[in-house]
This record gives C-alpha cells, sequence and structure tokens, in this order.
C-alpha cells in the first residue's frame, strides 16, 4: 500500500506547475495544468492531514496522464516540471 | 450358484397390508419400483471399475410379470436393444446383478453393518447404503421376499426376506467425506452474473448464475443519470464505463472522457465519478476551445452531445 503526504504532494505539484482551480469541493481541492495557456490535466487532492491512500492516488495518477510509478515521482519530488512535460509531449496530450 | 439374477428376473414378494388383494397401490408400486431402479443405478455408478466407461442405461429394469399370492411382481434387466450401449453390458450386468444378490444376502441377515466390510472406502459406501436403506424402507411394515417357483409348483419359494434397515444403523454407516482439498482451499476472486428471486413473504434469495474471473473480465457501468450534491444530469444514452475492483478500493473509469472515481465501496466510487463528471463538465465548457487541447476540446464536444439537460 502506498501513502501521500497531502500537504507535501500538494506543495509538490505545484511546484510542477499546477495551480489552483476556481473549482472545488468540501473535501477536495483541484489542481489544474496549463500549458501555453491550454488546459492539459487537472487532478484533486484531498484536504486537511490524512494521508493519501492508494484510491485517490490511482485517480490521481490517471488524471495527471502517468502510471502509479510516475505519478509517486511527480508527487514525491524526483520527476521535475520539465521531464513531466516532455512526458506529456511524448504521450500526445499537449497538442 | 447365484440364487437370484437380475438377467433372468427376480420375483418379489410383498405381503402383508400392501399386498393382501393381490394387488399392489400404483403409488406403492411407484415409490419401491424407483428406490429399486435406484439401487441398481447406485451399484452400476459404484461398483463397477471406475475405468471403464458406464453407461447407466444398460441398468434399465422392467417389470415383466405379475403373479398372485399376495402381491409377486417380476423384474428383469431390460431387453430393449436400444438401452444397449458400451462392449461390456452384459459383464456389466452380470456384476450388478451379483452384487445386488450381496446387498440383498446382507439385508436377509440383517446384519446392515457387514456394508462397511465390503465398501470400507466412505465415497461408494455412503450411497450404497442410502440407495439400500431407502429401497428396504420403501415396503412400510409389509413383510417382503425374494421368492421363485419350481416348474411343478406354482407356491413361491422364499430365498431372501428383506429385513427392516434401521435408521439409527444407517447413520453409523454414513461418514462424512472431507475432501483433501478443503484443506488446501483455493480462492478466487472474481464477479457475478446473480439472479435474485423474491419469495411471497419478501424473502430475497440470490443466485449466482455466472462467475467470471476477475483477471478476465471488467464490468460496466452505465448510469443515464448523473446525480450531484448541486446539479443532476440527464443524459442522451447511457455513460458506459469500466467498473472494477482493485486490491481494496473500487474504481469507475470512462477512458474515453478521461473521467476516473475511486473509493473503498462501491457507492463511494460511484459518488466520485459523478463528481468527476461534474468538474470536467462545469470546467471545459466554461473554457474556450482555444484555452483546451485538442484531446481536452474533443471531451467537450462530446459532453455536450451526452448530456440533455441539467437541473
Amino acid at each position: 500500500m502506498s501513502v501521500l503526504d497531502p500537504k507535501k504532494t500538494l506543495k509538490n505539484l505545484r511546484k510542477k506547475g499546477f495551480v489552483d482551480s476556481f473549482n472545488h469541493s468540501k473535501d477536495h481541492k483541484y489542481l489544474e495544468l496549463f500549458h501555453n495557456n491550454k488546459l492539459v490535466c487537472y487532478t484533486k487532492i484531498s484536504h486537511g492531514n490524512k494521508d493519501i491512500g492508494d484510491p485517490l492516488i490511482k485517480q490521481m495518477s490517471f488524471q495527471c496522464k502517468l502510471d502509479k510509478d510516475e505519478f509517486m515521482d511527480l508527487a514525491k519530488c524526483p520527476m521535475s516540471e520539465e521531464e513531466y512535460i516532455e512526458l506529456l509531449e511524448n504521450k500526445g496530450y499537449l497538442k | 450358484m447365484n440364487k437370484i439374477d437380475l438377467n433372468k428376473g427376480i420375483y418379489l414378494q410383498i405381503e402383508g397390508e400392501l399386498g393382501k388383494y393381490n394387488s399392489i397401490p400404483i403409488n406403492f408400486f411407484v415409490k419401491f419400483a424407483q428406490e429399486f431402479q435406484e439401487l441398481v443405478n447406485s451399484i452400476a455408478q459404484y461398483d463397477l471399475p471406475s475405468d471403464e466407461p458406464i453407461d447407466l442405461a444398460n441398468f434399465h429394469v422392467e417389470l415383466t410379470d405379475f403373479k398372485q399370492g399376495s402381491a409377486i411382481p417380476k423384474f428383469a434387466f431390460s431387453q430393449r436393444i436400444e438401452n444397449l450401449t458400451s462392449m461390456h453390458w452384459k459383464v456389466h450386468r452380470q456384476k450388478v446383478s451379483e452384487t445386488f444378490e450381496k446387498l440383498i444376502e446382507i439385508s436377509n441377515s440383517g446384519d446392515y453393518y457387514e456394508l462397511e466390510n465390503i465398501y470400507p472406502e466412505p465415497v461408494k459406501r455412503n450411497p450404497i447404503v442410502e440407495r439400500l436403506y431407502n429401497f428396504t424402507n420403501s415396503f412400510g411394515n409389509s413383510p417382503v421376499s425374494f421368492v421363485d417357483f419350481t416348474d411343478t409348483d406354482s407356491t413361491p419359494k422364499p430365498i431372501y426376506k428383506i429385513n427392516r434397515f434401521k435408521s439409527n444403523v444407517k447413520q453409523k454407516l454414513i461418514t462424512e467425506i472431507k475432501e483433501e482439498e478443503q484443506e488446501k482451499k483455493k480462492v478466487d476472486e472474481g464477479y457475478g452474473k446473480i439472479k435474485t428471486t423474491t419469495s411471497k413473504t419478501g424473502r430475497k434469495r440470490n443466485q449466482v448464475v455466472s462467475f467470471y474471473n476477475k483477471d478476465n473480465i471488467k464490468l460496466e457501468f452505465a448510469p443515464e443519470i448523473v446525480n450531484t450534491e448541486d446539479r443532476t444530469y440527464y443524459l442522451n444514452y447511457p455513460l458506459r464505463s469500466l467498473f472494477e475492483k482493485e486490491d481494496d478500493f473500487f474504481v469507475i473509469q470512462n477512458e474515453m472522457l478521461s473521467i476516473i472515481g475511486t473509493g473503498s465501496t462501491e457507492d463511494e466510487a460511484e459518488k466520485n465519478f459523478f463528481e468527476e463528471f461534474d468538474y470536467v463538465y462545469q470546467r471545459f465548457t466554461s473554457l474556450k476551445d482555444e484555452h483546451l487541447t485538442q484531446n481536452n476540446q474533443f471531451i467537450k464536444t462530446i459532453l455536450k452531445q451526452i448530456v440533455k439537460k441539467i437541473e
């Protein structure tokens, strides 16, 4: 089972180019990634201090167009913003 | 030398209340004839060599004669040629007849515990005991014997008497079979097609009609209405999505719209999926196409086509 710290994950995703969305729910905050002024993808992260568990990790990975290992790298920092953008480019999501 | 032979036919004399009018009530006849056939079948099934194909049709028994003097029906293996298959039917019939006689000898002695010596393996003994018990008890309290007639004498000559097979004796002879496999239980997870029937009293009974291994199947989730706290979306056609269970949570996913919902329960995953649908619809339709990637423009177009109305 994998877990992520929500505050660190939020901070790291912001570092990778994600910005807060105007839309949000009671329990979650939405983050969006724009490239060349175009919305590429979005994800949501839980409010509060409760660790992010497997269900939300699965959801966030899918929304960020990554597999689980790639997403863990993105959320924990080894993957830089440039590397992430390159990966999205290679997968064809930036057109 | 065999005293009774199912190939030639065997007479069964039923006396007492049941046979006192030199006739047999149909309902009793049907019952014990069926038990007789079942006993013969179980001998064929469990007593013949297991490496040879056995066709139970070869062991059909028929009523071939009826004599009075109480009620004395005669039974024999069917002579109908259409019932006979395999090369060994004659040998098999002979063996079944001999075993049948052995069982009747035991009944004659009244020592049913002898069955344990003949059939030490419960897997064979249990069905034979059950069938023999049913057969010997299918005549109620009426005395029953296997009899024969000589060419010169029409008086039935007793051969074997059927003694009562007591229920407590039967219970002692039946052994619970625990298969070795039960100890090495293999657990497979999967999905089932469940048929639910509701009785008149409202009691529900679920029956698994089909089972699909988890590795081979993903189930469909196809809502026509998407409900969120703020809005209800009515769709033009079902939103066909995949529903699957991962290790300990549920996932609903629509690849075409890039929408995913997860949760530790099905309901949670559904609620989450609907929230995502709402977010994507509201957000994508609020942005001009020039602010969306090609992929997201496509999703926006599809969403507009799917949604009939929003309340």
